[in-house]
């Protein structure tokens, strides 16, 4: 029994294990989709999409992709979202040495939820930042500098809270209440950020 | 004046055995001859043949290795192994063509009407007792007949399936096995399903496509190995014993019933036949007492032909070869030194039937061993998920294993076999299949984690279904002699769980799938015989585009259906899937066309065949992968830049280079030759860029289009 146990705590020891350093050609690759999306005007699709250092987990739908005005059928060329849950995952990698930003734009249907909710954000429980409660047009921006401090593991987790989304579980909404259309993991430029216009 | 009883005695008992040898004969008179016959029934009757075809073979195992009694399904396992082995030997020297596959074929047909005349007395038995069991037990012969009447249903359904797997069995399965029939072997560096496997699934399709269209391609693994597994639960015995009636019954009844997971030609049912082949073996070497080659011999022939079907099933015949010798090597008694003598056999045996698939593997993708060791393969591409840790592991393991695999209540059987004491044996085959299968489906399942449930499921039933058999089969043996028997317990979960799966968990697929099996058959059954005429058209447009190019010269090819060139013509790579595999110094990838045209100035290759992206029938749809590119799967969000660029880069190279022919979208252009500034445009219809509503139907259109003149004129 004492070895089945050893076997076993091998075998899960040997499944955690750190990513590959990223080659030249897996660089180039990302680079290009990036470039494609960006040459098609889909880099909406982009953002909101899982990549090398950004992977969405539980709490979130697929990419949905709102109609077309032209041909009237979902796109990737149209904007694209993802439905989030009241408690959303995303696994995010922080580049070596470097500050990194996150950028997180979403909507919240208050017609649906029948409030102003507030809209939080964690890095592995630290809190990080919040709305203030959402006017009447439900959007909400973050554009934040994530502190060195919280990024020491190779991924962490991101966590967007969404309080006053309360449905019995017996009566879900099929997460058709929060939207998120904007999400953007990027390293700062040495200097600090150019000044907006 | 005698009595009947008395005169049935005299009928000569190898009377049996030579009426079988005529019906192999004139089966084999009936489908050989090029001649105009039913396609279903010439394919049924062909893969019977095969069937037997094995089974000789295996009569020669038989011999080898002096076993006096052995079923037929255990001989047809063996038979696979062996045929097997000599595929892959006659691969070496690019001889295993289609006339080879003839003879192999026709050599087992011989092989299997000799055993039959040789083992005519028991035979005879066999008849008899048959026949006895007909007249004493009317009522258990009837429920009989019904279960071969349920498992020939979805074997003919199978030979009927008319669909093939655009994804996979189009642009790569099928050409592997033209290519096979046409050059002997198959040596296609940039092709990253020859890297996903030896290559025994692409031999034994080749068996049975002697007598099948294309699109018959199911034939083999849902209809011959089928066959095979039904075989193999009926032969089980163990120590003299059989499994009750009524557990080979429902378990056959669930077979029967499990939903499909086989989407394409690869291996489902065929790893399932071996493995359980395996299982059986490993049972019938643990009785008798033989020397140790001898028992090794069956042993390293069926786990060898395992490893040739995927190239994840090594893993399952390592692990459960090991696991029995292990405890072969802990449970024997005498020097040590000697416990080691049988496992040192089974593994020399194993290495040299597997050795002519690790030569070929390595004519055609400098490798013997992938995924150990990558050859051709990319390794810029991981297979393994990022941002993993131990509760995704877990979590992933359990999904594949709850969702992933058709067979619901593969946790009872396990269950019933953690309470299953099996009899003293040296070998433990049902601990050594159980683990073993269990082992190797975690090294799947953690070794391929960018994929999803259902994908690593298909792979990993031809392993794990075996396990679920066994299990029925070992505990299936208990009898209720004694109620107060403990090892009714394992039995009786077993029977729950094959129960279960069938009144349950089966019931919503059955109707779907049935409804689709019956409508196939029919269709075969009413067709026409294989002509000329009635060939795709594809075919004639593959042939004149490569007749465009001089024979001898080297094609690299990008197409939705290469099955139909001719290999033997030309020496064709096919791409495949470009950016898994390719050979050194390795395919350039987002560097632009012209590192792509030096790269294949360098390997030797003036002519490429590709289908224009905007007429691609299916899978080289430039839209489709560039949808992957947010694709949630991540397998696919790496992939899927690989395909892009490398249209991007043929099409760029298009518009440098003399095109040689074009039809239908299919073009042929010549590395060699600069483009003519007067060279007319393609021309080709860019289906995938126009407004879809256009191409909605009009129900309209068509009296519009015939105007008044033609309505009056029809009125």
């Amino acid at each position: 029994m004492k070895k089945l146990l050893l076997v076993a705590a091998l075998a899960l020891t040997a499944c955690s294990r750190k990513d590959p350093k990223p080659t030249r050609e897996s660089v180039a690759r990302e680079e290009f989709a990036r470039k494609t999306f960006a040459d098609i005007h889909a880099d909406r699709a982009w953002n909101v999409s899982s990549k090398s250092d950004v992977q969405f987990d539980e709490g979130f739908s697929g990419i949905n992709y709102d109609p077309g005005k032209q041909d009237k059928r979902p796109s990737f060329y149209n904007h694209a979202f993802r439905w989030m849950g009241q408690h959303a995952h995303v696994r995010l990698k922080p580049h070596p040495q470097k500050r990194m930003k996150l950028v997180v734009g979403g909507w919240a249907s208050e017609h649906d939820m029948r409030t102003h909710p507030v809209v939080q954000l964690f890095v592995d429980d630290y809190f990080l930042n919040s709305t203030d409660v959402l006017d009447n047009n439900g959007h909400f921006y973050f554009e934040q500098e994530v502190p060195a401090w919280m990024l020491q593991r190779e991924w962490v987790n991101l966590i967007v809270k969404t309080n006053a989304v309360g449905f019995h579980w017996v009566d879900p909404p099929g997460l058709a209440t929060l939207v998120l259309y904007r999400f953007e993991w990027r390293e700062v430029p040495e200097g600090g950020e150019p000044a907006k216009q | 004046m005698t009595s009947p009883a008395t005169s049935r005695r005299r009928i000569d008992p190898s009377l049996a055995s030579f009426l079988l040898v005529g019906v192999i004969l004139a089966a084999l008179a009936w489908v050989l001859p090029k001649s105009s016959r039913n396609p279903l029934l010439e394919t049924a009757v062909w893969s019977v043949l095969n069937l037997v075809a094995y089974a000789g073979w295996g009569s020669l195992v038989l011999l080898a290795v002096g076993a006096r009694r052995v079923d037929l399904g255990l001989r047809v396992a063996w038979g696979m192994g062996l045929v097997c082995f000599l595929g892959g030997a006659l691969m070496v020297p690019a001889l295993m063509t289609r006339t080879m596959a003839f003879v192999v074929v026709e050599i087992g047909l011989g092989l299997a009407c000799v055993a039959l005349v040789r083992e005519r007395a028991a035979v005879g038995r066999r008849i008899r007792f048959a026949t006895r069991l007909v007249r004493r037990q009317p009522g258990l012969a009837v429920a009989s007949l019904v279960i071969v009447g349920l498992v020939a249903l979805p074997c003919l359904g199978a030979i009927a399936d008319w669909h093939t797997n655009p994804y996979d069995d189009d642009i790569a399965y099928l050409p592997l096995l033209k290519k096979l029939a046409d050059t002997g072997t198959i040596l296609e560096p940039f092709s990253f399903r020859r890297l996903s496997a030896y290559g025994g699934q692409t031999l034994f399709l080749e068996l049975v496509n002697l007598r099948a269209a294309v699109s018959q391609s199911h034939a083999f693994d849902r209809c011959v190995c089928f066959l095979v597994v039904v075989l193999l639960v009926i032969g089980h015995r163990s120590r003299g014993q059989r499994p009750s009636w009524l557990v080979v019954a429902s378990l056959l009844v669930m077979l029967v019933l499990l939903p499909s997971t086989t989407i394409n030609t690869g291996s489902y049912w065929s790893g399932v036949a071996v493995y359980l082949g395996l299982y059986r073996t490993l049972v019938w070497a643990d009785e008798g007492d033989r020397a140790a080659w001898r028992s090794a011999l069956p042993i390293a022939l069926v786990a060898a032909c395992g490893c040739t079907l995927r190239q994840n099933y090594l893993a399952v015949s390592v692990f459960v070869v090991a696991l029995s010798c292990a405890v072969m090597v802990l449970r024997a008694r005498g020097p040590f030194v000697r416990r080691l003598v049988e496992p040192g056999v089974i593994a020399g045996f194993t290495a040299v039937a597997l050795l002519p698939w690790m030569i070929v593997s390595w004519q055609s993708s400098r490798t013997f061993l992938f995924p150990i060791l990558l050859g051709t393969f990319n390794p810029n591409l991981e297979l393994k998920a990022s941002a993993w840790n131990i509760i995704r592991e877990i979590a992933f393991q359990c999904d594949v294993a709850l969702q992933g695999l058709p067979l619901k209540t593969l946790p009872f059987f396990l269950l019933a076999a953690l309470f299953t004491k099996e009899r003293p044996s040296t070998r433990a085959p049902l601990l050594a299949v159980t683990l073993g299968s269990i082992g190797a489906f975690w090294f799947l399942v953690h070794s391929f984690s960018q994929s999803d449930a259902g994908n690593i499921g298909r792979y990993a039933f031809g392993f794990m279904a075996p396990v679920a058999i066994a299990v029925a089969l070992s505990t299936g043996r208990m009898r209720l002699a004694r109620r107060s028997d403990p090892r009714l317990v394992p039995a009786g979960i077993a029977l729950f769980a094959i129960l279960g799966q069938i009144l349950v968990l089966s019931r919503d697929d059955i109707q779907k799938d049935w409804t689709l099996k019956f409508h196939n058959i029919e269709n075969q059954a009413f067709a026409a015989s294989r002509v000329r005429e009635s060939e795709p058209p594809e075919h004639g447009i593959y042939l004149r585009l490569q007749e465009a190019v001089p024979a001898g010269e080297r094609i690299a090819v990008l197409v939705d259906e290469p099955f139909y060139l001719d290999y033997a013509r030309n020496p064709i790579w096919n791409l495949d899937m470009p950016g898994y595999a390719s050979l050194a110094p390795g395919m350039p990838f987002f560097q632009g066309s012209e590192a792509l045209e030096a790269y294949y100035r360098q390997i030797g290759v003036r002519y490429l065949m590709f289908v224009i992206p905007d007429a691609s029938r299916y899978h080289f749809r430039r839209e489709y992968f560039l949808e992957l590119f947010v694709n949630e799967t991540e397998l696919w969000r790496t992939y899927g830049p690989y395909l892009v660029d490398y249209l991007d880069s043929e099409t760029a190279l298009r518009k440098r280079h003399r095109r040689v022919a074009l039809e239908r979208g299919i073009i042929v252009i010549d590395l060699g030759d600069p483009k003519p500034a007067n060279e007319t445009p393609d021309g080709v219809p860019s289906f995938a860029t126009e407004d879809w509503s256009d191409g909605r139907y009009d129900a309209g259109a068509g009296d519009a289009g015939i105007g008044d003149a033609g309505k009056e004129s029809a009125q």
